[in-house]
């Protein structure tokens, strides 16, 4: 395959942009079910002038993807024609299902037929790729096409899709689970930092102490999340059957605090490493020269340590919020709700809607996290 | 090193005398939740649940070796190296959906039980084998190859006989996450109906009994230290 190419060409990209031009074709556009229970059926495409336009724009894109594949034309270009797959697919399947419902027939669903799946997944993947060839970070061109595809739902693109129709049914439940999980992943951050911080800038100066908190941060990992979670259970709620105070707080066996408490757990070594990390960017001529000038060891790492170690450090951060969002979808399981009490919910009734549901907005709050440091990193001037 | 292995034999041997004897301490579990009536669990056997953890975990993580190793493999070679940003790319989007999502949405398409838990407990588990077997071969000092081949070694000799050696520590301590990894996913298979270590918390926290919970916690994670201290005390033979 490598001879067949020019040098520097992409041969996986260039297969990623053909698997996802090629699987709707096998693999179908659109289903339609007559009603929730009874199961859906393949349908053509529709011919309507707007469907056959986003048709059109999503071939034209993965066409274009697959020539800058070839060519080895690797730059920004690549990222933004997968992205623009992407948006394409989706105003494919989301036009194409509203006309392809019956009229008149209220309970009818449509949803993207399994072609529309693996093409939106094989898209992810090939703009991923495109990141990754370039030395850059996906996460920027994934949260740009989830923005384009938030526009598109608040357009009413995708209205006719039974996921769509799922989502406007249970609006205060999403939003619930949406906001209870920002606030999950958030404060178990916050924890986190406030254990992680302190104790960073101390082991800067005691080998022995950095030695023993990496060591008991690093154990901790191999915990599996959902023992740690059921093993603060039982502590909790007797801390809390003991200090009724305590109780009013929101603290408990059952709830959020369970899962604060063990996903700041698991966040404590990426932080940890990365403060130490960024604590130790700083060379030792620099350093010198702060102390000739009379700073103190607390100016330093304000003034010196702090600003050099920050891209370092927000690195960790990102890292740390990635994990952050996606723990914190076990936490529905010890009753601290989130997302996954969607996720879950859809698994007992082993509603596929329910369940995408839940892992779209999981996959956009990981995203948009990690695209917004990375963004962040970015304004700070390195140093 | 012979002492930590008959350290690790002894703990192993308690975990598996403790499994023994939970089901038979109903008055200990009484004694801690009072307010249970049926504090021990006893729906399943331990040692069954055990083994069905370890089948799939272990299972999972071999056959991500399986898959990983030759792919790291080929990755590496000079063909290879442009199928590189895919590997980055399926990691970093792994890093956004959670194992549980990826159970959750191979569900409706494998149904309950332990098809779906041993689907993402692969994908999971293929990509630090791969990424620790990329790294470990990348590792190898350029002055060695050289030398490889300046003894008349084959491309293959050179694999067996230099690469592999010297990426041994970085390729187990991949493999040592996935093995982390699947124990830590097959736990949460237990939700979409994979009997595991896992099965009594969930069914403690359905039922809102605490003792269950307590029980399962506890030998899933003691399960999951066992597997990564054995793990550890391969990679590092000669201490």
């Amino acid at each position: 395959m490598g001879r067949l190419l020019p040098g520097g060409g992409q041969p996986a990209l260039a297969l990623l942009a053909l698997t996802a031009m090629a699987a709707p074709w096998w693999l179908g556009w659109v289903s339609v079910a007559p009603n929730r229970l009874l199961s859906a059926r393949l349908v053509p495409l529709p011919g309507a002038l707007p469907v056959t336009v986003a048709w059109a724009a999503f071939h034209l894109s993965c066409l274009a993807l697959l020539a800058l594949a070839w060519r080895g034309r690797v730059e920004r270009w690549a990222e933004v024609v997968a992205v623009l797959a992407v948006l394409a697919l989706a105003a494919t399947v989301g036009l194409g299902a509203a006309a392809a419902l019956p009229a008149g027939s209220p309970l009818a669903r449509a949803s993207p037929a399994a072609g529309a799946w693996v093409a939106l997944l094989v898209l992810a993947l090939a703009t991923a790729t495109a990141s990754a060839a370039r030395g850059g970070t996906p996460a920027l061109p994934l949260a740009a096409a989830l923005l384009g595809l938030g526009a598109m739902a608040v357009a009413g693109v995708f209205d006719s899709l039974s996921l769509a129709r799922e989502a406007a049914g249970r609006a205060g439940e999403l939003r619930a689970a949406l906001l209870g999980h920002a606030a999950l992943a958030g404060g178990s951050l916050a924890l986190a930092l406030l254990v992680a911080a302190p104790l960073s800038a101390l082991a800067l100066r005691r080998p022995a102490l950095e030695a023993a908190f990496l060591g008991l941060a690093s154990g901790l990992q191999v915990i599996p999340s959902l023992a740690l979670f059921g093993l603060l259970i039982a502590p909790l709620a007797a801390l809390a059957a003991a200090v009724p105070a305590l109780r009013s707080l929101g603290l408990g066996g059952i709830g959020p605090a369970p899962a604060v408490i063990g996903i700041s757990a698991y966040l404590l070594l990426p932080l940890a490493r990365g403060l130490v990390a960024g604590l130790r960017v700083a060379p030792a001529e620099v350093l010198e020269a702060a102390r000739g000038q009379g700073l103190s060891e607390a100016g330093i790492l304000r003034s010196v340590r702090l600003p050099l170690g920050a891209p370092v450090m927000l690195a960790a951060l990102r890292l740390a919020a990635v994990q952050a969002v996606g723990l914190a979808v076990l936490a529905a399981l010890v009753g601290g709700g989130g997302l996954g009490s969607l996720l879950f919910q859809g698994i007992g009734q082993l509603a596929s809607d329910l369940i995408l549901l839940g892992v779209f907005p999981v996959l956009a709050l990981s995203l948009l996290a990690d695209a917004g440091l990375a963004l962040l990193a970015r304004l700070i001037p390195a140093a | 090193m012979r002492r930590r292995l008959a350290w690790l034999g002894a703990e192993a041997m308690a975990f598996l005398a403790a499994l023994w004897a939970a089901p038979r301490a109903g008055s200990l579990w009484g004694w801690l939740f009072p307010e249970v009536s049926r504090p021990a669990y006893t729906q399943d056997s331990w040692f069954a649940l055990l083994a069905s953890h370890l089948a799939l975990s272990v299972g999972a993580a071999g056959i991500a070796v399986l898959i990983g190793l030759p792919a790291g493999l080929a990755a590496t070679r000079p063909g290879g190296r442009r199928l590189m940003p895919v590997v980055d790319a399926a990691f970093s989007l792994a890093q956004a959906v959670p194992p549980v999502a990826a159970i959750a949405l191979s569900l409706p398409l494998l149904g309950f039980g332990a098809a779906p838990t041993l689907l993402a407990l692969v994908l999971y588990a293929v990509l630090p084998v791969l990424r620790a077997t990329v790294a470990g071969l990348e590792s190898v000092p350029g002055d060695a190859l050289d030398a490889a081949r300046g003894l008349g070694l084959s491309p293959w000799q050179r694999l067996r006989r230099v690469e592999l050696p010297l990426a041994w520590p970085v390729l187990l301590s991949g493999w040592r996450v996935a093995l982390t990894v699947s124990v830590a996913t097959t736990a949460v298979g237990a939700v979409a109906g994979a009997r595991c270590l896992g099965t009594p918390i969930i069914i403690g926290l359905s039922n809102a009994n605490p003792a269950y919970v307590l029980q399962g916690a506890l030998f899933t994670a003691w399960l999951a230290l066992l597997l990564d201290r054995g793990m550890g005390l391969l990679s590092r033979p000669e201490r």
